[in-house]
């Protein structure tokens, strides 16, 4: 028997959310999920590696910009502007700020788009950000039971494939 | 079984309703207001052409105002791009639904207002060509670099942070609404959107690696609204000119920015529901909810006149009484108090609930504060030069034709971009919509 593989639309995120239950405790295989916005619960999870390497770029350029400013203004080139210190490091502290804003930001987006535009390729029968709804993509053995478990969870529409 | 389309329904009507303006042939009220605004900015190209032609003497700049109505607007278009990221960052982290009915727009209001702005200090220069004597770039000449003590250099370099920060938030909000329109939308811009939204494909782990870059660029964007208005109220707060040296300068001019900026969301707000015939999208209550902002705006605003105004009575600088009084009672008092009635006088009418969603109301409303803050821009910036310590100083800003030229150019600009804009990209954030849409269906 060949592996087969759902594609099954469900009305709203409830509705999703717990046919990715039910099939897990079933035994099949959700390997999976589309929809048209973002999950709540990835909110609140953006915890390191990509903090910390936000962080260390955004501490990293307010660093360099601070001993760049230090070096034009104390070795470079020193101006004498009405007495005060060459190392006038309180002025030089809003560059380092938009300087470390910068890299963060930088480093930031350069991650996010490493991370869209290395997705592990695929082909689907569906172009799901058009489809719009909520879409669940479950592989099994036996196409017909996989099929009769997605109508009783509730499933708006299914697309099916044959896996080669 | 066949591949069918088998768009849901519940989102198709929100998915069309976004697509369908691009589609369309563009209506007539879009070019209407089209003709209007590209007649203003034949103005201010004409004006600012001439201007560079010539010199800065055809503008009514003299020895004691050198900086007249260029840095009125550079300032006042600065502080305008501030709603954007406001909407955008701030209200993306404090999970205010209302925004995405409007997200879009500001940012895509943000990025032209920094460009406008861009050019003002560029004219300003008198040596446009020179612009990349700012830069600190290894030269020909000895160790010769600019000075990082000068709040002009920090200005520069916080508006390029700024404008760079800001386009990337719009490019990265805007993917999986590119991807959601890329085949409803026909044509060179369906090409751009699928070239543009980057194999976009909707899965649980696209959208948390998208969602994990969004909360750290609102993160850091948020510090911006407040950082870059501080920085320019810094160009004033740092010298020892009476009426602009002060250390209330930097909340002064971040909350007159952020006012003048939700001011110009609810106009554009107001437009895109007439030119795009985008009613359903743009809701009474995220209407409501901008009004409420702005009313909340306009009285934070009077706080910061009233102390102004004590600050200067009290402290113990009489040259900052005596120029406020000038501005309260002098020869071009006038400025003052329409500035004040538009400012913070006409927009109390919105404690009246009924009145918050009249739409021409607030039209009339918004752009009387946009004639209201610039005003107080050049009130703060021409005015306070008028004054000065030395007798010599007292001299009236003459504006010349080419001082308003060049300011109708940059509305004209402005607005020219903003309505190129809603033809090109989908004006709405689709999937924020999305999300609100079924947050409110779940409730």
């Amino acid at each position: 028997m060949s592996r087969m593989r759902l594609y099954a639309r469900f009305a709203d995120e409830e509705r999703w959310k717990d046919a990715e239950k039910q099939w897990l405790v079933q035994g099949w295989e959700p390997v999976a999920g589309f929809r048209p916005f973002a999950p709540v619960e990835v909110h609140a999870s953006p915890g390191p590696p990509f903090g910390l390497w936000v962080a260390l770029a955004g501490l990293g350029c307010a660093s360099v910009m601070f001993l760049f400013e230090t070096y034009v203004a104390v070795w470079s080139w020193p101006l004498s502007l009405g007495g005060k210190p060459d190392f006038s490091w309180p002025a030089f502290v809003p560059p380092a700020f938009e300087a470390g804003i910068l890299g963060a930001a930088t480093v930031a987006l350069g991650l996010g788009l490493h991370a869209l535009t290395h997705q592990p390729p695929e082909t689907r029968p569906l172009d799901f950000p058009d489809e719009g709804g909520f879409w669940w993509a479950v592989e099994g053995e036996d196409g017909e039971a996989l099929y009769a478990s997605a109508l009783a969870l509730g499933t708006e529409h299914c697309v099916w494939e044959v896996l080669p | 079984m066949a591949f069918e389309r088998v768009r849901n329904s519940r989102g198709e009507a929100l998915r069309e309703a976004v697509a369908a303006p691009l589609r369309r042939p563009p209506s007539l009220a879009w070019q209407r207001a089209f003709a209007v605004a590209v007649a203003a900015l034949t103005v201010g190209v004409v004006s600012a052409g001439y201007l560079l032609y010539a010199g800065l003497g055809v503008l009514g700049l003299d020895r004691a105002v050198g900086w007249g109505v260029l840095i009125t607007n550079f300032v006042f278009w600065i502080g305008v791009g501030h709603a954007g990221t406001f909407i955008s960052a701030v209200l993306y982290l404090l999970r205010q639904p209302w925004r995405a009915a409007v997200s879009r727009s500001a940012e895509a209001m943000t990025l032209i207002a920094v460009l406008c702005a861009g050019l003002f200090p560029l004219i300003h220069l008198g040596r446009p060509a020179l612009w990349f004597y700012l830069l600190p770039y290894p030269n020909s000449r000895g160790p010769l670099w600019m000075n990082f003590r000068s709040p002009l250099v920090w200005d520069m370099l916080a508006v390029g942070t700024y404008f760079t920060v800001s386009l990337g938030f719009w490019y990265w909000g805007l993917i999986p609404d590119l991807a959601a329109l890329r085949r409803r939308v026909p044509g060179w811009r369906g090409r751009l959107y699928g070239r543009l939204s980057l194999g976009w494909d909707a899965s649980v782990g696209t959208w948390a690696a998208y969602e994990r870059t969004y909360f750290y660029l609102a993160a850091l964007a948020t510090p911006l609204v407040i950082s870059v208005h501080s920085v320019v109220s810094l160009d004033f707060a740092v010298t020892v000119l009476p009426g602009w040296h002060s250390t209330a300068m930097p909340p002064y001019f971040v909350v007159g920015a952020l006012y003048s900026g939700f001011a110009l969301v609810l106009v554009l707000s107001l437009l895109a529901r007439r030119t795009q015939e985008a009613r359903a999208l743009i809701g009474e209550d995220a209407v409501e909810s901008l009004a409420k902002v702005y009313l909340a705006l306009a009285v934070f605003m009077a706080w910061f006149y009233l102390g102004e105004v004590v600050f200067a009575w009290r402290g113990s600088e009489g040259a900052a009484w005596a120029t406020l009084q000038e501005r309260y009672t002098g020869e071009g008092c006038w400025r003052t108090w329409l500035m004040l009635v538009a400012n913070i006088g006409l927009p109390q009418l919105l404690w009246h609930p009924r009145l918050r969603s009249h739409p021409g109301l607030l039209l009339g409303l918004a752009l009387s504060t946009l004639a209201g803050m610039w005003l107080e821009r050049w009130i703060l910036i021409a005015g306070s030069l008028e004054q000065g310590y030395l007798p010599s100083s007292a001299t009236a800003l003459h504006c010349t034709v080419f001082d308003f030229g060049i300011t109708v150019g940059a509305f004209g600009l402005f607005f020219t971009v903003y309505l190129l804009f809603l033809r090109v990209f989908p004006a709405f954030a689709l999937s924020d919509l999305e999300r609100a849409q079924a947050g409110e269906i779940q409730r």
